[in-house]
């Protein structure tokens, strides 16, 4: 059935993250929260994360943007970014996020640009997962709602 | 295993485990209907996720941004059962606002809710500045029905 082929393929995209590292057990509990009463809260949550890391990296560009840094900001920053990204399970974001705030409390100029890049490359492979992961999942329930009302 | 069981024998004896299960929906015990929560975190992906999980065991929440919000929600009158503060927030740090929600006299479950810290001399004054609680993030299911017990033995 088609039904189940999604399902499968969801499952196995999902696991596929699981291996490379993109996704933890964390995102596995908050898709789990999904329930009936608020299909729509997967992508409401991960609509969420994507704003509020869109945020977090342009404030981190204007910080390292500054002809002298402000390395307290940058560490607070990075913090933030790693506590969502972690709540939504983005393991290498969060490995990346980390890398930031080392570098930035210890005012390694080199060390925080190039923790940065990773950042931003990290956000956009989650990112881009997530937005699959939201899409074949309300894909999937549409069609099985649509099936329940026939 | 053991702890699993306890875990379940008592949501069901609360109705909660009923409430998950979709069984007996609508009849969820008085206990599980009159617990309130706050939820106090500056991060709005895990306020969502931290009102859900309570959402899912039946418990009205509410949510703020940081600890003078919670703090000026009880100064006009508010009071909830349990309180998850997280410790890291602009504005009023759940520390400080822990130490002044007990300081007016607020008696409820106060959960701190915070990322993995190796900082034990701040875990530590977050303990003193008046918690009942402390877990570690991401705040899970399980985690949350630990700290529920401990409202449960006070109601």
């Amino acid at each position: 059935m088609v039904g189940t082929d999604l399902r499968q393929q969801l499952m196995n995209y999902i696991q596929s993250s699981h291996e490379q590292g993109i996704l933890d057990e964390a995102f596995d509990r908050v898709k789990n929260l999904e329930n009936d009463g608020n299909p729509q809260f997967l992508s409401e949550i991960f609509s969420m994360f994507c704003h509020d890391a869109e945020n977090g990296i342009a404030e981190l560009t204007r910080f390292l943007g500054e002809p002298v840094i402000d390395y307290e900001n940058v560490s607070a920053f990075a913090h933030q970014l790693k506590g969502s990204s972690s709540s939504v399970g983005g393991h290498r974001m969060v490995l990346a996020c980390c890398e930031l705030r080392q570098a930035s409390n210890n005012k390694m100029k080199e060390g925080s640009f190039e923790a940065f890049d990773k950042v931003k490359r990290e956000y956009c492979i989650l990112r881009d997962n997530l937005t699959y992961i939201a899409q074949m999942e309300k894909t999937i329930l549409t069609n099985e709602a649509r099936r329940r009302r026939q | 295993m053991s702890s699993n069981i306890n875990t379940e024998n008592w949501m069901k004896d609360i109705g909660v485990l009923d409430h998950l299960s979709g069984v007996g929906e609508g009849s969820t015990s008085a206990a599980t209907k009159n617990i309130t929560a706050l939820v106090v975190d500056d991060d709005s992906v895990n306020q969502m996720i931290h009102s859900k999980i309570l959402e899912n065991l039946g418990i009205q929440n509410q949510v703020v941004r940081n600890g003078k919000e919670a703090v000026d929600l009880h100064s006009s009158g508010n009071n909830f059962d349990l309180i998850l503060m997280d410790m890291d927030m602009p504005v009023m740090n759940g520390i400080e606002a822990t130490r002044k929600l007990r300081a007016m006299g607020v008696r409820s479950i106060i959960a701190g809710v915070s990322t993995c810290t190796r900082d034990e001399l701040e875990q530590k004054e977050f303990m003193a500045a008046g918690l009942d609680d402390f877990q570690e993030k991401p705040l899970t299911t399980p985690k949350l029905v630990s700290i529920l017990q401990k409202v449960n033995k006070k109601c």
